[in-house]
């Protein structure tokens, strides 16, 4: 029988496809937009290169060996950090003219004199013109920028007297033997300095736990990916509220009703319609999912927890839907609730947009309670957080919740045709 | 016509009709005292009727009449508040399962998926009804064929005409072959060519024996398709019997329609009048009685027009339903 009714609510899908296609549609389309807006449609989502200008006005053999480290055409490759440099020497006016052209994120400058005044031990300054019309990438600058100037204020405070003499060398005509003993100096102070710096007492490690490393799960942040997930948490409410609502559909075409003057239980009626639900829920998931993929190049990396967790997240929505239906069974009235219930479980879920965004009171109480959130953030966090992630009792909670409610809408439905309501 | 309903084999309608010498079949539907309230308005109250294999019962009653209502008790889609329901002698609230197989119900409202083809409809509703997929395609055909949809079987029903979504409504509550069917209203809103065939298949179920409850509120199609009749208004059955056993109680084949000025005469207080007639209906114009007695038509006419009053025109006609029912309930059931 199940077979049968299955065969019944398939039949009808695929005669009348449109709203299940426009449903379909909506998670995508506005993922999409949001991830293009984001710059989504990179395969992973990383920033691109920051291009910036170094203007050597002090022309030193201390900036020249500076600016030939810099210079190096392997320095973006062999960098440890994840952010690609891309500098370029040039004159200050060829290097303004470019930022002002937006072709650079930012000008440093190193001053005329700056090599002598830092040599003395007096007070020096780089300068940093940044391109107003961004704003990560001139940031980035900045902060490496400050990275650097703490470098060498530690080099001029410990290594003073070495400086001063390095000075005097480079007036001259420097030879290896004036240079060998600094060196040799610098190489003692350095050695004693040693057991005070290495190893370092105090360290971080990334949030989520990047010593799992990338291959087992939690991987490259796809902010497309990222959006797409909590935006299929939640549409899959709607497509939910579409699947179980065809009760209503039922209701007023008089079938269930006709279903109820044959000699069978209402249980198979109910349990294909779950069913048909679920299925249609994962295979718009996949689709959802698979679209963001063939589209924007988004990589699951761990599809069977998210299949999981589809799983026992469809159980809940039809649960959830079956609840309603039973709850209210005049479709037009229950149509609105069935939009709210599932806007606000979406919105406060954190589906639609990071979770960190909604109010602490929020984050702290209620986001805990709602399975939409247990979905969203379960899912975000096997893709790009710890790999390490459990998903299997999220799952299970999600799929016990469903039984419950799917429980409860059994109770109603007897208890409204008990009192004489209409089938 | 091949279509047979359940029980033909074993119970041909001949042997049905004649074992008389046979203890007494019980009434394939027995309703008794059958009550149903919603709030303060009492929609069914104390109906009591018996509807038997190869008989048409027609519930004939007005929109409101609770005739749905009855049907739903009957079929199990409400409880009632008080009464029983018997199919084929035994109560329907011992075993409901037991009773809706012998049932096919036909409701008022199209319950038909307008996305599927006729056949699909069909198939759908006789599998559930317990039928395996050879024997529910083979009736499907067969059905189809009965209801003149074979031609258009595999196209989807919501383009089909109001006649044929009909049809296949009715069709859906066959494929069981169910030895007791309820017809809500099966005919409404449909062209009277459609509405002509509809009662021609209920007719042929009838032949082949068929227990068939009938509501409507044509009186046409009480009065040519019904065995029995059961009128019923405000929840109430007020008469009920053959046609012929209604048109008696109004004086058998003597209705009179006198024309004149009545507005604001009592006819009761003619000298005369109360003792050899009572009145139907009256209006301003027209003055409808009904003749006491076993008399003579002709002796009837002399007497109405020997009475103290103007009459213009006379004449003669045989009670109808409409007759009955206004007589029963003081309201005409075409309004």
């Amino acid at each position: 029988m199940l077979r049968t009714l299955l065969a019944k609510d398939f039949a009808r899908a695929r005669r009348n496809p449109l709203p299940w296609v426009i449903f379909l549609l909506a998670p995508l389309c506005v993922a999409g937009i949001i991830g293009f807006a984001f710059g989504g449609h990179q395969k992973e989502q990383k920033i691109s290169s920051i291009r910036f200008a170094l203007v050597d006005e002090d022309n030193t053999i201390v900036t020249r060996f500076l600016r030939g480290g810099l210079n190096q055409g392997s320095f973006g490759d062999e960098r440890r950090s994840d952010v690609p440099l891309e500098p370029v020497l040039l004159e200050r006016g060829p290097a303004l003219a470019q930022l002002n052209d937006s072709q650079l994120s930012a000008v440093v400058i190193i001053p005329a004199g700056f090599s002598a005044d830092f040599l003395d031990g007096k007070k020096v300054a780089l300068e940093l013109i940044k391109n107003p019309t961004e704003s990560i990438k001139p940031t980035v600058i900045e902060e490496g920028l400050g990275i650097l100037t703490a470098g060498l204020e530690g080099l001029a405070r410990n290594f003073a007297p070495e400086l001063a003499a390095l000075r005097d060398v480079l007036d001259g005509d420097p030879s290896l033997e004036q240079i060998g003993p600094l060196l040799t100096q610098a190489g003692q102070k350095l050695r004693s300095l040693g057991p005070v710096l290495n190893p370092p007492l105090v360290g971080y490690t990334k949030a989520g736990g990047a010593t799992s490393g990338n291959a087992a799960g939690g991987s490259g942040f796809n902010l497309f990916g990222h959006l797409l997930l909590g935006l299929a948490a939640m549409f899959l409410l709607f497509l939910g509220g579409l699947g179980m609502g065809d009760l209503h559909r039922e209701i007023e075409l008089r079938t269930l009703a006709r279903y109820r003057t044959l000699h069978v239980s209402l249980t198979p009626f109910l349990g294909a319609k779950v069913v048909f639900t679920g299925l249609m829920l994962l295979l718009c998931a996949a689709i959802i999912l698979g679209s963001g993929t063939a589209a924007f190049g988004v990589t699951w990396h761990r599809p069977l927890a998210l299949l999981g967790l589809a799983v026992g997240y469809a159980f809940f929505v039809a649960g959830l839907m079956a609840v309603i239906v039973a709850w209210i069974p005049d479709q037009r009235r229950a149509d609105p609730v069935r939009s709210m219930v599932s806007l606000l479980l979406g919105m406060a879920g954190g589906c639609a947009f990071p979770p960190e965004m909604l109010p602490p009171f929020f984050q702290m109480h209620l986001m805990p309670l709602l399975p939409t959130h247990w979905f969203a953030s379960t899912a975000r966090a096997v893709e790009y957080g710890d790999a390490a992630t459990a998903w299997l009792p999220v799952a299970l909670k999600l799929a016990l919740l469903g039984a419950a409610l799917l429980a409860l809408a059994a109770g109603l439905f007897r208890r409204h045709f008990a009192k004489g309501g209409r089938a | 016509m091949t279509f047979r309903p359940a029980g033909h084999d074993l119970r041909p309608l001949d042997f049905v009709r004649n074992s008389t010498t046979l203890p007494a079949m019980p009434p394939l539907l027995q309703v008794d005292r059958l009550s149903k309230a919603f709030a303060a308005v009492r929609a069914v109250d104390g109906v009591s009727f018996t509807v038997q294999a190869g008989e048409i019962y027609g519930l004939l009653g007005p929109n409101g009449a609770g005739k749905t209502t009855t049907i739903s008790m009957i079929c199990g889609l409400l409880r009632p508040d008080s009464g029983n329901v018997s199919v084929c002698g035994r109560p329907f609230a011992t075993d409901p399962q037991a009773a809706k197989r012998l049932m096919g119900v036909v409701p008022q409202d199209l319950a038909l998926y307008e996305e599927l083809s006729a056949a699909e409809n069909l198939q759908f509703w006789g599998r559930l009804a317990g039928l395996d997929t050879k024997t529910a395609r083979l009736r499907t055909a067969e059905l189809l064929e009965a209801l003149t949809l074979a031609d258009r079987a595999k196209d989807a029903v919501k383009t089909f005409s109001g006649g044929m979504k009909r049809r296949v409504n009715l069709g859906c509550a066959l494929l069981h072959r169910p030895q007791l069917l309820l017809l809500d209203e099966p005919t409404v809103g449909i062209d009277p060519q459609a509405r002509l065939n509809i009662l021609e298949f209920i007719r042929g179920l009838r032949a082949a024996g068929t227990a068939v409850l009938y509501t409507t509120h044509y009186l046409e199609e009480a009065e040519s398709l019904c065995d029995r009749i059961g009128i019923v208004d405000h929840g109430r059955m007020h008469a009920e019997g053959t046609l012929r056993e209604l048109q008696e109680r109004l004086g058998g084949d003597r209705l009179f329609t006198l024309e004149g000025p009545w507005a604001g005469t009592q006819p009761d207080t003619w000298p005369g009048f109360r003792e050899h007639f009572r009145v139907i209906q009256q209006t301003d114009r027209q003055l409808v009685v009904a003749a006491l007695g076993e008399r003579d038509p002709a002796d009837c006419l002399r007497e109405l027009l020997a009475l103290p009053v103007r009459t213009e025109n006379v004449s003669l006609k045989r009670p109808s339903l409409n007759d009955v029912f206004l007589q029963l309930t003081g309201r005409d059931l075409r309004e």
